[in-house]
Formats: structure tokens, C-alpha cells, sequence
């Protein structure tokens, strides 16, 4: 898929974020997407997006929508305007969002947080901490 | 203000490491993930930035611009609570580890263990 369709879906991802975290780090995520291209794959980026998106929606707590202070809204005379409290989501917003997330999973299977085949970071240790042990074990006379 | 203290997440530790010896950038961060973890463990931009922004709620980090190409630039600075954080955190995975030493230790010996 070029780069420029991926760039886009990954772009339209970005501006379904609710817009607090939209504002503070979605010029950075587009930043590092562009860095990132190569060395991540675009398949794991937009899975990775796909997923922050959920994330932001349904795990966002209300201190962070408190953090984020007032929401900016566009109106239809004065352009846009601070409007108090913190921001909502509305059906559309997230029907939008749950739309282009399952089209983005099916585009793309998402491999996860953790390089396929692999350990997880605890499991890891785990196996180093038995390794280490049967070693010692084995080594005594 | 939320308060982060161990056990910490993978990412957040990843995070407070690869941000414990220099100052660094969100892809910088990643990249720096990627190595400490041996291509083990992956960061996203999603899932790094959420936690960059718990973290500076918590002002574990700090973040800063600076020029860099003729663009401005976020990086990020670890500060001294998020040193003190990522110190206590790996103390307790010292701990674990050590009581995981032993307890496989005992367990050898006395023959719990098989090998599958």
C-alpha cells in the first residue's frame, strides 16, 4: 500500500482522538510516524494508533479530560470558542472511531506490544532467573 | 495529581530507562526501547505518548523544545521524582529476582523441579 494512502489513514486516525490528547501529541505521533515508517512498518503503526484510539475513548479517566481544561469548539459565527467542562463523547465520534479502528484491524492484524514469537518482558526475566538457577546447580561439584 | 509508583508497567519502565542516561525525543524513546530490550519489547506512538502524558501528570517527566533542523523539537527530561520512581522499581525487581534465585535454588534440591 504507498505510503501516502497509509499516511492518510494513519492522519485520519490521529484526528478521531479525542482532542485534548489530539492537541498536545498528535503533531508529534505524525512526527514519529514518518520516522518510524521504515523501521516499524506501517502495519504496526496503524495497529498501534488503532489501539490508542480505543485507549483514549474508553480508558481515558475523568482527571484526564480535568487535565486537558476547557474544550475548543468551532462555532458557526466566531470561528472557535472555549467551552467549559471537560470534553464528551458523542455517538457519532464514536461511531466514526469504532468504524475506521475495525477497518483499520482488518487492514492491518495488529502483532501487538510485544514482537511476535517472542517473551514478554516479565516472562523473560522469569526464564533468565530459572536459567541462572540451574546453572548455579550445575556447576557445583 | 495521579501518583505512578512500582510496580510499574513495562512501558513506563522502558521509558523512565531509556529517559534515565540522556534527554530524548518520542522516536528517540522508541528506538531506545527497542535496543535496551534487545528487539524484545516495542513502544508505539500511541502507547508512548499516553504514557509520556501520565508521566508529566505525575512530573516523573518533563518535556522541553529545542530546535532541531530549523523545527522545534519535543524532548523529554527525566526528573528527579521519576528517578526516584525508576530506583524503587528496580530495587523491587532486584528483589524479585534474588527471591527467585533462591526459591529455584531450594527447589532444585529438593527435587521439585523436573525437567518436561
Amino acid at each position: 500500500m504507498p505510503q501516502l494512502i497509509v499516511r492518510k489513514l494513519y492522519r485520519a486516525l490521529l484526528r478521531l482522538h479525542p482532542e485534548c490528547f489530539r492537541a498536545s501529541f498528535a503533531p508529534e505521533m505524525m512526527r514519529v510516524f514518518d520516522e518510524a515508517w521504515i523501521e516499524y512498518g506501517a502495519a504496526w503503526l496503524l495497529g498501534d494508533a488503532a489501539l490508542s484510539l480505543l485507549r483514549q475513548w474508553c480508558l481515558r479517566s475523568p482527571e484526564d479530560a480535568q487535565l486537558a481544561g476547557p474544550d475548543a469548539r468551532f462555532g458557526l459565527l466566531a470561528g472557535s470558542y472555549p467551552v467549559g467542562g471537560p470534553p464528551h463523547l458523542t455517538m457519532a465520534k464514536l461511531s466514526a472511531a469504532l468504524l475506521l479502528t475495525l477497518t483499520s484491524f482488518l487492514l492491518f492484524p495488529y502483532p501487538g506490544a510485544y514482537v511476535p514469537g517472542r517473551m514478554a518482558g516479565r516472562a523473560h526475566v522469569q526464564r533468565g532467573v530459572r536459567y541462572v538457577a540451574q546453572r548455579n546447580l550445575s556447576e557445583r561439584p | 495529581m495521579k501518583t505512578i509508583a512500582p510496580p510499574l508497567s513495562n512501558a513506563v519502565t522502558y521509558i523512565l530507562l531509556a529517559l534515565a542516561e540522556r534527554d530524548l525525543h518520542g522516536y528517540g524513546i522508541m528506538q531506545e526501547t527497542t535496543r535496551l530490550s534487545g528487539g524484545e519489547y516495542k513502544i508505539g506512538p500511541g502507547l508512548l505518548y499516553d504514557n509520556l502524558r501520565a508521566l508529566m501528570a505525575a512530573t516523573l517527566v518533563e518535556e522541553s523544545e529545542v530546535e532541531d533542523g530549523g523545527e522545534a523539537r519535543r524532548i523529554y527530561h527525566l526528573t528527579q521524582a521519576g528517578a526516584a520512581v525508576l530506583d524503587d522499581e528496580l530495587k523491587r525487581l532486584a528483589e524479585v529476582v534474588k527471591a527467585g534465585r533462591s526459591r529455584l535454588a531450594a527447589g532444585q534440591t529438593t527435587g521439585r523441579t523436573r525437567e518436561v
